[in-house]
C-alpha cells in the first residue's frame, strides 16, 4: 500500500515547488505546560513557551517562570526549577495520590498565568496472568509464549490503559515488545497493513467493550526471551486519566500524519487553561512473573 | 386535498380525450447517416406549439388534436424537419435528421419548443460531444470530466484531477451511469484522466438539481453518459494517437438498418516506450526484468432492431489501470545456484455490462427492461521466491502478499414512459440492486520449503445489501405558461438485517414570464445509502465504496433552487439560478485518521455530521454558429458541522470555492482551422495550517535521564481556517483539418496551462532557500504543450 505514495511522489518528481508567504493572524506566545502526575512519586512537570510558525523552534527556559501545585483544595506550594534542566520543576516533598485532584499552576512575565487540573486515577491491577508456554508457532516457526491477563475493569466510569512489558534480567531490565489478535489491543491498522499480528512495544487501550467487567487480555511474547537465566517477565499496567490518554493517542496521530498531504492534520488535545500542553496523571503497577 | 389533487390528475389525464379527436404521433429520430439515436432531439407542432423531446433511445410520442399540423423535429446541429399534413390519424415513423455538416450551407438555428426557457427541468447542462472535442487538449487527451468542471455549479477539486464536486457535494456523491449502469471509479492514473473515451459517446448530460423523480442513489448530481450505438448503414471508424495514448473507434452494420456494432479502445504507451531504458537499468544491476504503467479502455456496443417496436441492445465498459514491477535475478558460482524472483501490481478498475430491451406497447407507452452488472476492483500484492541449488539439492521459497477490495452490483430495472396526451409525460418504474461490499482482505501464500506451505486470507468478510427502488413522476402541462414536473421516488436499503428507506418528493416548476423569459423552481430530496471512504480528494484507487450502518447512517439532502431562464438573440441560452442545499449524515475522516488499509475498522476511523451549500450560478451558452462555447460563474458557500470535528464548530468544507469563474470558447475559422480557449478561476482551497508550535511531551518524560526526546507539536485553531492561493489557468488549442481521400485527418496543438501558473496542488510547512521556516507550495504542471493526431473515415 505504501506504493500508492511513492507512485504519486514520482509524479511531484515533475512538480514544481516555491514558496509563498501567508498571513497568519497575530498570536501572543503562549506558556505550555507538560506533565504527567505517576502516583507514589514526586510532581515533576515542564514550563516552556510556544513558537510562531514563522519563528526557528526551540527549547528556551521561560525568564521568570513560576509553577505552583495544589493538592485537592489545599493551597498552592511552589515546584523548583531543576539546575540541569530548567525547563524541568519538581516538588519531592509531595507524593502523588491516586483519587486526589492536583491543580497545577504556571505564570511567567509578560504571558498569561496558565493552569491545568488532574485527578489521580486508582491504583489497579491485574487479578491472574497466566502463560501457555510455546503454544503458539509464527509463520516463521518462531516460537512463542502465550499469555494471559485476567482485569476487572471498574464499573461505572471510562478507564483507559497502557500496557508494557519488561524482561528483567541478571543482567539488565528492559522492555520487549510483544504481539497480539486482541482486539482491544491491536490498532486494526496494524493488522490491515499487511501483518497477520499486531507487533507492539506499548500497548493502549480504554474499557469501552468490557466496562465494569472482568477482561482477559491475551499476548504474545517470543519464547526466546525465558530461555535466558533468570528471567522474570512483568507486565506494567499503566491506568492513565482521559485528559493523558486524549493528548497521547492525538500527537501520536499527528505526528503520524505530518507531512503526508492527503491526511487532515490532526488537533492535538490540550488542557492547559491560556495554554498549550497536558496535567495528566498515570498509576503504574506490575505483576512479575518468574520463569 | 389530496384526494382533490388525484382527482384533478385524472380528469387532467382524461378532459383532452373527450374534449376533440386526437391523434398520436410517434417514433425514433436518428442520424440520417448513422442511424445513430438522436436523444433529446425537439418535437413539436408549429401550429399548436405543443411539443416533446425524444427520450434516451430516441423515442417519442406526441398527441394532438386532428386539424392541420406543422409538424417539426429539431436537434443542435441538425437543419429543423418541417412536414406540414393533416393529422387524421395515428401515425408512427422513424424519422432520420441530416446532419448540417452533411448539408452545404445550412444555417442551423435554435428552435422555439424546448429552448431553456421552455423546459421544466433546471439546474440542468448537456455539452455536445463535439463540443467538448473541440476544447483543448491535456496531454492530448479530451476528457469529458475536464469539460463538465467547466459549468458553473462544479467544482474541480485538486489540480489536474477529474473529480466533480458539485454544488458543495463530493464525488461519491455523484450517480455517473455510463449506459443507465452505475461506475464507480471514473479515475485513470489519481484522477487526471477519467475513463470516457469520448469517441465512443454520444450524449452527455449534468443534472445539478431538481431532479427528476426516476433518478436517486446519490445526493448531488447526476451524471448520465449515453455511449453511441454504432452506425447501421456503413463502417466508419475515428481514431487518435497522442503523446501518452492512443484510441481507435470502429462502428458498423451488422445487419444493414436492422444491427450495428461498435467498439472503441483506448491505451496509453508509455509503459512500452520507456521499456528498452527500464531493461536497461534492471540489466545495469546483473538481474532482468521490467516495469511500468498503463491504462486502457474497452467500449463496446451491440444494437439490433427486433421489430418496429423492439430494439436490444448490450454495451458493455472495461477499464483498468495498471502498475507492475517485475525482477529476476540470477546468481551463480561453484556448486551454488540461486534465481530470486521479485515482483509487484497495483491494478484498479471497472467492468460494466448491461442488456437493455426497448419495447413500445403502443403509440403511448414506451418500456425498457435494464439487467448490468458493475464492478470496480481494487488489487494490489508483492510476490518474492527464491530457488536455490546447493551441491546438487534444490530448495524453493515462495512469499505473497495480496490486497483486494471492491464493490459489485447486480442490478435488473423496468421503467414506463406513457404519453396519455400532449399535456403528460409520465414516467414510472422500480429496480433492485444486489450490492456486495469488499472491504478489503489481506491474502497471503508463503511457503519456506519445511513442509508447511500457508494460505491464508484476513479481514475479508463481504457484505452484502439489497438497494430497491420504485418512481413515479409526470412532467404536467397545466396551460400555456405554467409546467411542472412532479413526481416521488421511494428507496430503501437492506443491509446486515436492517432495513433503511425514504420517500423522497420531487417537484421542478416553469412559468413563462414572458414569449423567451421563464422563471424556475425546484425542490428534491435525495437518500444515498452507501458512502465512499476517501481523504484525499485526488481519487485514489483505494478509495472504498462502504454501506450505510447503524454507527453511519444513510446520507439524506434536501435541495431548493429558484432562477430565471432566457434565449437571447436565439442563439444565447441564459441561465440565473439561486440554490441552497443540505446534506445529513455526510462522512469526513476524524482528525489524523487516514485510510490505508483499514477497512474493517472504517466506521471508527470517520465522523458522521452534517453539510450545507448555497450560492448562484450564471450560465451563458451558445451551441450553435462559428462561435460555440459558454461563460459560467458561481458565487457560493459550503460547509460542514461535525460533533467531533473542529471543536463541533461549522468549519469551510475543503472545496469551498467562493468565486468560480470559467469561460470556454470553440471557434471555426474556416473549413479547415479552428481554434479553442478556455480559461478559469477559482478561488483557493480551504486548507488547515498551524498557527503555532510548542513542545511535547511523553509517558515518562524527565524520568530517563539519557533522554531528550522531544518534538515539537503543532497549534491548528480550526479546520480548513486557511485558503491556498488563487486557482486561475489558460489553456489553448488549433486544429487543423483536412479531408482526404479515405476520410479526414486532424492535427490538434494544444498547451495546457498556457502562461505556467503555478497553481497550487498542496501547501506543506518547511523552510525557505535561506533555512528560515516559511510555507511552501507545490504544484503540479507548468505549461505543457501536446500535440495529437486524429483521423475519421
Amino acid at each position: 500500500m505504501k506504493s500508492i505514495y511513492f507512485i504519486i511522489l514520482l509524479s511531484f518528481a515533475t512538480a514544481c515547488e516555491l514558496v509563498v508567504p501567508i498571513d497568519l493572524p497575530d498570536q501572543e506566545p503562549k506558556l505550555v505546560l507538560n506533565g504527567f502526575l505517576e502516583a507514589d512519586s514526586g510532581a515533576t512537570v515542564f514550563l516552556s513557551r510556544s513558537y510562531g510558525m514563522y519563528e526557528e523552534f526551540d527549547i528556551d527556559p521561560v525568564p521568570g517562570g513560576q509553577v505552583t501545585i495544589a493538592e485537592n483544595q489545599g493551597s498552592a506550594v511552589p515546584m523548583f526549577q531543576d539546575r540541569d534542566d530548567s525547563l524541568r520543576f519538581d516538588l519531592d516533598a509531595l507524593t502523588i495520590q491516586p483519587g486526589n485532584t492536583y491543580t497545577v499552576e504556571a505564570s511567567a512575565p509578560g504571558y498569561e498565568t496558565v493552569r491545568g487540573v488532574t485527578t489521580v486515577p486508582q491504583r489497579i491491577t491485574f487479578d491472574t496472568v497466566e502463560v501457555d508456554l510455546g503454544a503458539r508457532r509464527d509463520r516463521d516457526s518462531v516460537l512463542f509464549d502465550v499469555w494471559t491477563l485476567h482485569l476487572t475493569d471498574p464499573p461505572g466510569e471510562e478507564n483507559y490503559y497502557f500496557l508494557r512489558v519488561y524482561l528483567d534480567t541478571d543482567i539488565e531490565n528492559y522492555l520487549i515488545c510483544f504481539e497480539t489478535l486482541d482486539p482491544v489491543l491491536a490498532d486494526l491498522d496494524v493488522l490491515n497493513n499487511g501483518n497477520d499480528v499486531a507487533n507492539l512495544c506499548e500497548g493502549r487501550f480504554n474499557d469501552v467493550i468490557f466496562n465494569g467487567t472482568t477482561y482477559e487480555l491475551q499476548v504474545f511474547t517470543e519464547a526466546f526471551y525465558r530461555q535466558q537465566p533468570d528471567a522474570t517477565i512483568e507486565f506494567e499496567l499503566l491506568h492513565l486519566d482521559q485528559a493523558a490518554y486524549n493528548y497521547l493517542l492525538s500527537s501520536e496521530r499527528q505526528f503520524n500524519t505530518e507531512g503526508n498531504p492527503f491526511a487532515e492534520p490532526a488537533i492535538v488535545f490540550n488542557n492547559i487553561e491560556n495554554g498549550f500542553g497536558i496535567i495528566g496523571s498515570v498509576t503504574s503497577t506490575t505483576y512479575r512473573v518468574e520463569l | 386535498m389530496k384526494h382533490a389533487f388525484l382527482v384533478l390528475l385524472c380528469l387532467s389525464y382524461l378532459s383532452t380525450a373527450v374534449a376533440q379527436n386526437k391523434y398520436t404521433i410517434s417514433g425514433y429520430v436518428e442520424d440520417a447517416k448513422t442511424g445513430e439515436v438522436l436523444i433529446g432531439a425537439n418535437v413539436y407542432d408549429q401550429n399548436t406549439l405543443l411539443g416533446t423531446a425524444t427520450n434516451t433511445y430516441g423515442f417519442f410520442s406526441l398527441t394532438l388534436p386532428e386539424g392541420q399540423v406543422a409538424f417539426t423535429v429539431s436537434f443542435v446541429g441538425y437543419p429543423a424537419y418541417v412536414d406540414t399534413f393533416y393529422l387524421d390519424r395515428d401515425t408512427q415513423f422513424t424519422l432520420p435528421l441530416a446532419s448540417s455538416f452533411d448539408l452545404d450551407a445550412v444555417e442551423v438555428q435554435a428552435t422555439k419548443v424546448n429552448r431553456i426557457e421552455e423546459m421544466t427541468q433546471m439546474s440542468t447542462v448537456s455539452v455536445p460531444i463535439e463540443q467538448i472535442k473541440q476544447l483543448p487538449a491535456f496531454m492530448g487527451e479530451v476528457d469529458v470530466l475536464k469539460a463538465l468542471q467547466l459549468l458553473p455549479g462544479v467544482q474541480s477539486g485538486n489540480e489536474g484531477t477529474s473529480g466533480l464536486f458539485v454544488r458543495g457535494g463530493s464525488p461519491d456523491q455523484n450517480l455517473v451511469l455510463l449506459d443507465g449502469v452505475p461506475v464507480y471509479n471514473v479515475s485513470h492514473l489519481f484522477g487526471f484522466f477519467s475513463v470516457f473515451n469520448a469517441d465512443a459517446l454520444n450524449s452527455v448530460q449534468l443534472i445539478k438539481g431538481g431532479f427528476p423523480a426516476r433518478y436517486g442513489g446519490r445526493l448531488s448530481s447526476v451524471l448520465e453518459i449515453n455511449m453511441k450505438e454504432g452506425n447501421n448503414k456503413e463502417w466508419h471508424g475515428e481514431g487518435s494517437v497522442g503523446i501518452i495514448a492512443s484510441k481507435l473507434t470502429v462502428e458498423g452494420p451488422l445487419i444493414k438498418d436492422k444491427a450495428s456494432i461498435l467498439v472503441s479502445g483506448r491505451r496509453t504507451y508509455i509503459d512500452l516506450l520507456a521499456q528498452p531504458i527500464i531493461k536497461a537499468g534492471f540489466a545495469s544491476d546483473g538481474g532482468s526484468g521490467s516495469a511500468g504503467y498503463y491504462f486502457y479502455d474497452l467500449n463496446g456496443k451491440i444494437n439490433y432492431k427486433i421489430s418496429d417496436k423492439d430494439r436490444l441492445y448490450f454495451s458493455a465498459y472495461m477499464g483498468d489501470d495498471r502498475f507492475y514491477f517485475r525482477e529476476r535475478i540470477r546468481f551463480s558460482e561453484p556448486g551454488y545456484e540461486s534465481e530470486e524472483r521479485f515482483g509487484g501490481e497495483l491494478t484498479w478498475g471497472n467492468v460494466t455490462s448491461v442488456l437493455r430491451w426497448n419495447h413500445q406497447f403502443n403509440k403511448k407507452l414506451f418500456s425498457n427492461v435494464t439487467a448490468y452488472y458493475s464492478r470496480y476492483q481494487f488489487n494490489t500484492g508483492v510476490e518474492d521466491g527464491i530457488k536455490e541449488t546447493e551441491n546438487g539439492v534444490t530448495t524453493e521459497e515462495f512469499f505473497g502478499l495480496r490486497y483486494f477490495s471492491g464493490i459489485d452490483d447486480w442490478s435488473g430495472k423496468i421503467d414506463f414512459d406513457w404519453v396519455p396526451n400532449a399535456n403528460h409525460y409520465v414516467r414510472f418504474g422500480a429496480s433492485g440492486i444486489y450490492h456486495t461490499f469488499r472491504p478489503g482482505a489481506t491474502q497471503f501464500e508463503a511457503d519456506f520449503g519445511v513442509g508447511s506451505a500457508l494460505d491464508t486470507t484476513i479481514a475479508g468478510n463481504n457484505t452484502r445489501a439489497g438497494e430497491y427502488r420504485v418512481y413515479f413522476e409526470d412532467d404536467i402541462k397545466v396551460n400555456e405558461r405554467f409546467k411542472m414536473n412532479i413526481g416521488v421516488h421511494g428507496s430503501a436499503f437492506a443491509v446486515d438485517n436492517r432495513w433503511y428507506y425514504d420517500v423522497e418528493p420531487r417537484l421542478s416548476m416553469r412559468y413563462l414570464l414572458t414569449d423567451n423569459l421563464s422563471a424556475k423552481a425546484s425542490y428534491a430530496r435525495m437518500s444515498q445509502y452507501i458512502h465512499l471512504l476517501t481523504n484525499s480528494g485526488v481519487g485514489l484507487p483505494t478509495d472504498l465504496w462502504v454501506p450505510a450502518t447503524d454507527r453511519v447512517p444513510p446520507q439524506r439532502s434536501w435541495q431548493v433552487a429558484a432562477g430565471l431562464a432566457q434565449t437571447l438573440a436565439n442563439e444565447f441560452e441564459v441561465s440565473l439560478e439561486g440554490y441552497y442545499k443540505v446534506m445529513n449524515n455526510v462522512i469526513e475522516y476524524r482528525d489524523g485518521a487516514s485510510y490505508l488499509g483499514n477497512a474493517n475498522d472504517w466506521e471508527s476511523q470517520v465522523a458522521s455530521g452534517k453539510g450545507w451549500s448555497y450560492g448562484a450560478e450564471l450560465f451563458v451558452q451558445k451551441k450553435t454558429g462559428k462561435t460555440t462555447g459558454w461563460l459560467g460563474y458561481t458565487l457560493s458557500w459550503t460547509n460542514r458541522e461535525f460533533m467531533e470535528l473542529n471543536f463541533g464548530e461549522p468549519f469551510p468544507y475543503k472545496y469551498d470555492r467562493r468565486h468560480d469563474l470559467s469561460i470556454a470558447v470553440v471557434h471555426e475559422i474556416n473549413d479547415n482551422w479552428e481554434v479553442s480557449g478556455t480559461w478559469v478561476y477559482g478561488t483557493g482551497n480551504a486548507i488547515s495550517l498551524p498557527l503555532q508550535q510548542y513542545r511535547s511531551t511523553y509517558l515518562g518524560d524527565g524520568n530517563d535521564p539519557f533522554s531528550s526526546f522531544y518534538s515539537s507539536l503543532s497549534y491548528y485553531e480550526s479546520r480548513n481556517g486557511f485558503r491556498m492561493r488563487a486557482y486561475h489557468r489558460m489553456d489553448l488549442g488549433v486544429t487543423n483539418k483536412k479531408a482526404t481521400k479515405w476520410g479526414e485527418r486532424r492535427w490538434n496543438l494544444s498547451v495546457y496551462n498556457a502562461y505556467s501558473r503555478l497553481n497550487p496542488f498542496f501547501i506543506y510547512y518547511g523552510s525557505d532557500d535561506f533555512g528560515n521556516p516559511a510555507f511552501r507550495q507545490v504544484s503540479l504542471f507548468p505549461i505543457l504543450p501536446s500535440i495529437s493526431y486524429a483521423f475519421s473515415f
